[in-house]
């Protein structure tokens, strides 16, 4: 049996036709306390971490949160201590990626089955190119609602 | 709209969420959002929405408050602080006919998590971008 061919109403859009281009990315060794003033100041909750080009982790506020309410302390050195810990040690290893080419309905899938906030787009020669997070879908969606194509 | 559905808050919002009360200590909402791997919980006093709180709240502006404390461990300072003192009074919501696409354009706009359901000043149910999402994918 053949299966009809998938013709849903956003067939045909990329992953790169959605994403937000050239994210904000930390090093390893740079520190909690940077990014969760850099996801603070960017209004931003992952941040992808790189090693030269490479995609090593990501970071999300929700693991720097978790970490630094471990250390939820009355006492400023241990939280002091705490903010210049390395990035390497609480991030995210290997994490989920999507190449520009798919589909955004791959990108609809894991923002809901697994609830990511955000998902890093790389590209196999250019290394990580971008993001897209539930409000780049949701900016599609609407777009697309504007144009009269739903 | 689409699939004889009007498209509408109703259709896709969780109706029965999981509340706090203002009076209700941190430590009960710490144990919600960990157990319950949930970020946003309304504040409701009979019946009514008084507030938000969200994970991001709960770690942060707890934390700030808490240093000012000279308590011993986490859970005694966190039992030490009630919902009302932390939760966000100002909160974005909409009606159970407001159109799904004004949720999210609200959710985009605002970066917003969730938006709580109101029914003459009572909650009736809460949005989240998980639920926005679901109905954009059966779209496609």
């Amino acid at each position: 049996m053949t299966l009809p061919a998938r013709t849903g109403k956003f067939t045909g859009i990329k992953v790169v036709d959605v994403m937000t281009a050239n994210p904000l990315t930390v090093k390893a060794e740079e520190s909690v306390g940077l990014a969760d003033e850099l996801m603070a100041e960017n209004n931003i909750r992952q941040i992808p971490v790189l090693a030269g080009r490479e995609l090593i982790g990501i970071v999300t506020d929700r693991d720097v949160r978790a970490f630094l309410s471990d250390t939820l302390l009355p006492d400023p050195e241990a939280r002091e201590k705490a903010l210049k810990t390395p990035l390497g040690e609480i991030m995210t290893t290997e994490p989920i990626y999507l190449a520009p080419d798919d589909e955004l309905e791959e990108a609809l899938e894991l923002l809901i089955e697994q609830k990511f906030g955000a998902i890093p787009v790389l590209d196999e020669a250019e290394g990580l190119v971008g993001i897209v997070s539930y409000v780049d879908v949701l900016r599609c969606f609407l777009d697309r609602l504007r144009e009269d194509k739903l | 709209m689409k699939n004889g559905k009007e498209g509408v808050a109703r259709e896709i919002m969780m109706g029965s969420p999981v509340t706090l009360k203002p009076e209700d200590s941190l430590d009960l909402a710490n144990d919600v959002i960990s157990l319950g791997r949930i970020r946003h919980i309304p504040v409701v006093d009979e019946g009514r929405l008084v507030g938000i709180l969200t994970e991001r709240d709960l770690i942060g502006t707890a934390a700030s408050q808490i240093f000012g404390l000279k308590q011993k461990n986490k859970s005694a300072l966190l039992k030490s602080v009630s919902i009302k003192e932390i939760m966000k009074k100002r909160v974005v919501t909409a009606a159970p006919d407001t159109p799904i696409k004004e949720i999210a354009r609200l959710m985009a706009e605002k970066k917003i998590g969730c938006v709580p359901i109101v029914s003459d000043g009572a909650l009736t149910g809460l949005v989240t971008t998980t639920d926005v999402l679901r109905y954009v994918q059966d779209l496609g």
